[in-house]
């Protein structure tokens, strides 16, 4: 669904692009191929350890780690899996939705979804090559406070054990 | 040899793989697996991103960013980096060249880190997801933490952690 909406908006630009100006459309073409060439090392490495990630961090083993009585231990190891895991987000709810019903906190699984959406491992070294490591490295760790708040206030407001 | 430097990081994977397929070999076939559909993920999304952000790159007059995202635009600008952060859709991959066009086109540091931030915090389609699936008050706190959290670290890394580095930055950025 959305590889169509993508294709689609890049084909249409392409032929406005091309019919407002035939030169810099070339380029800008020619550009993106070197871009997508430019990213294979980076990406192959990226699809490589989601499989191994995914793999050794199945549900089973995630809400294993996670449960209801797992505490500040279960919620600090759910903030680890969502880091180093690579969901697209509209799997990584039903995912949390499922954890929950296999009885793991909500505390654990909303460090879990946050985690999984803000901080990335598997593109630390994309993330490095296009900001920097510093950038990279901050814009993770916001993302590590923002999932701690997150937790905390959900546990403040919605129960579930800390 | 530069070309085995450039895939030194795929070849640690891949020997992980290996490794992987010896010791547990259940693991590792459902690895490869998860692995390829990815490529298929990938496929759909990065290359008419590329070519959408170097489109837009030429179509885009540099004043239209800087006049809604740039150094004085003030609030307008965390409406747009709000704005482009829920609108766009994919994985976080996907995230970094759209920053890097803003950035060239000269838009201000917090605005790029906010709009990192609402993209790894929530999207439209998404939200609609977390609504049905954790209800109301979950995606409120969800949202409202998100959004005030980055705020606050858009003007911490701009100001504070990354003030020396920001020229850098820009460069580094400009050559993607």
């Amino acid at each position: 669904m959305e590889s169509i909406i993508f294709y689609t908006a890049s084909v249409l630009l392409l032929v406005y692009s091309f019919l407002k100006d035939k030169q810099k459309t070339k380029k800008a073409v020619k550009k993106s191929i070197k871009s997508l060439l430019g990213l294979l090392p980076q990406m192959s490495f990226i699809l490589l350890l989601i499989g191994l990630s995914l793999a050794v961090l199945s549900p089973e083993t995630i809400s294993g780690v996670i449960g209801e009585e797992s505490g500040v231990l279960g919620i600090g190891l759910s903030i680890v899996a969502g880091a180093v895991a690579f969901l697209p987000s509209f799997i990584a709810f039903p995912l949390g939705a499922t954890l929950l019903e296999q009885g793991a906190g909500l505390a654990q699984v909303a460090g879990f979804i946050s985690a999984l959406m803000g901080i990335g491992f598997i593109t630390l070294s994309m993330e490095q090559s296009y900001f920097g490591t510093k950038f990279a490295v901050y814009r993770n760790l916001g993302s590590l406070a923002m999932t701690l708040l997150f937790v905390f206030v959900v546990t403040i407001f919605m129960g579930g054990s800390l | 040899m530069k070309l085995l430097k450039k895939y030194k990081m795929t070849l640690i994977a891949l020997l992980a793989f290996l490794i992987l397929f010896f010791v547990r070999r259940e693991t590792a076939v459902s690895a490869m697996g998860i692995s390829l559909s990815s490529v298929g993920t990938m496929l759909s999304i990065l290359p008419p991103i590329l070519l959408i952000v170097n489109l837009l790159d030429a179509l885009i007059p540099r004043e239209v960013i800087i006049r809604h995202m740039g150094e004085n635009a003030g609030l307008k600008g965390y409406f747009w980096s709000f704005a482009l952060g829920t609108f766009g859709a994919g994985p976080l991959y996907v995230a970094f060249p759209v920053a890097a066009l803003l950035a060239k086109k000269g838009a201000r540091l917090a605005f790029i880190v906010f709009f990192l931030g609402t993209w790894t915090t929530t999207k439209l389609p998404i939200f609609l997801y977390e609504l049905n699936f954790f209800g109301v008050a979950f995606t409120t706190i969800h949202i409202v933490t998100g959004f005030s959290a980055f705020f606050f670290i858009s003007i911490l890394m701009e100001k504070i952690l990354l003030k020396k580095d920001r020229d850098l930055i820009y460069a580094k950025l400009s050559e993607k």
